[in-house]
């Protein structure tokens, strides 16, 4: 308990009071210290301290608890969500962008091996061969038709070493008739 | 926290922080600024915060983004800014129309009292008598002991009492 001393001076008596008001109003005051507290409510002093107080914790109810502007919140909001896709974007281009890369080249590779041959050279167009043939056929009867008509001819084991019989799987040009 | 959740938030607790951006720093454009402010910070540590500590930690955000917004300005002893009327413009939730327009004399210099008080009592004033918080609440957004709480709030009583009876005329009281 921590009542005054009734011998207590007057300054003492009223720093116990002052220091006690805001405990009456909660109601945190034991019983005696209450029962002290109202006998010195008595004097005109303390009643106008207390209703003092009383009056301020009403009027701090009263003040208005304002409201946030709509504006505000729709900027914070619209931040975030800008914030939210330059985020996504920056994964993008850090992360799966690569990825992408990666895997598109992954299926090409992948698609050659599976699907790609050895790469052959075409086979000689058979026009243009027949057409060689041809020319050459008639080139060697040009020149036999020259020896025979000047009776020149060159031996056979001369001619032999420097002959080469043409491919075979080539058709025989068709007689001119 | 996604973006929904995220929304879900910033609806919930706007009004709280903005409240006590209005209070602390006495100025509707600040308090606007800071709140924003407070609301994008939530979002950036949107993976850091506890939903279950959210509003302590909102609300202390928001009371040491209000002490860098007022020592910013040099006015954190002062805290008398313009905007008288504010107050008074500002809506209030909840409350009946003849007590929206109650402006008496009284409530004048209460407000005025008010930013004269200075911190840690002026923000723990506003919590519990404006904003109506718990002690526990207070104490979570003001990282002190519920008993220390509750001696701040007496101390900011008191000196609000010596405020007003050195400027109120005797019939007020």
């Amino acid at each position: 308990m921590n009542l005054p001393d009734p011998s207590s001076d007057a300054m003492a008596s009223a720093a116990w009071m002052e220091a006690r008001i805001e405990a009456y109003l909660d109601d945190d005051l034991p019983a005696e210290e209450r029962a002290h507290f109202e006998r010195r409510l008595s004097t005109e002093t303390w009643a106008d301290q207390l209703a003092l107080a009383e009056q301020i914790r009403a009027g701090l109810h009263r003040l208005p608890a304002p409201l946030c502007p709509a504006p505000v919140t729709q900027a914070a909001i619209r931040t975030a969500r800008r914030e939210t896709w330059a985020d996504w974007r920056g994964r993008l281009t850090t992360i799966w962008r690569p990825a992408l890369a990666m895997t598109v080249l992954l299926i090409m590779v992948l698609s050659a091996a599976l699907f790609g041959g050895r790469a052959t050279p075409n086979p000689p167009n058979d026009m243009a061969v027949q057409r060689a043939l041809t020319e050459v056929k008639w080139t060697l009867a040009y020149l036999s038709q020259v020896g025979r008509e000047t009776g020149v001819s060159v031996r056979r084991d001369v001619l032999d070493p420097y002959f080469t019989p043409p491919p075979s799987r080539y058709p025989e040009p068709k007689k001119s008739q | 926290m996604n973006l929904l959740q995220y929304e879900r938030l910033v609806h919930r607790h706007q009004h709280r922080v903005y409240g006590l951006c209005f209070y602390l720093l006495g100025n509707r454009e600040e308090a606007e600024d800071v709140t924003q402010e407070v609301l994008i910070r939530l979002w950036r540590h949107r993976d850091d915060v506890d939903e279950a500590r959210l509003p302590g930690w909102i609300l202390r955000v928001t009371r040491n983004a209000c002490i860098d917004a007022l020592r910013r300005r040099k006015a954190y002893r002062g805290m008398v800014v313009s905007d008288p009327d504010g107050i008074e413009r500002a809506a209030g939730p909840g409350r009946l129309p003849d007590e929206q327009a109650a402006s008496s004399l009284f409530q004048e210099h209460l407000q005025q009292a008010l930013k004269k008080v200075t911190e840690p009592y002026r923000s723990i004033l506003i919590l519990r008598e404006i904003q109506e918080m718990k002690y526990e609440e207070i104490s979570a957004v003001m990282n002190l002991p519920i008993n220390t709480v509750k001696v701040y709030l007496h101390r900011g009583r008191k000196t609000l009492r010596t405020l007003l009876s050195e400027v109120l005329p005797r019939e007020f009281t």
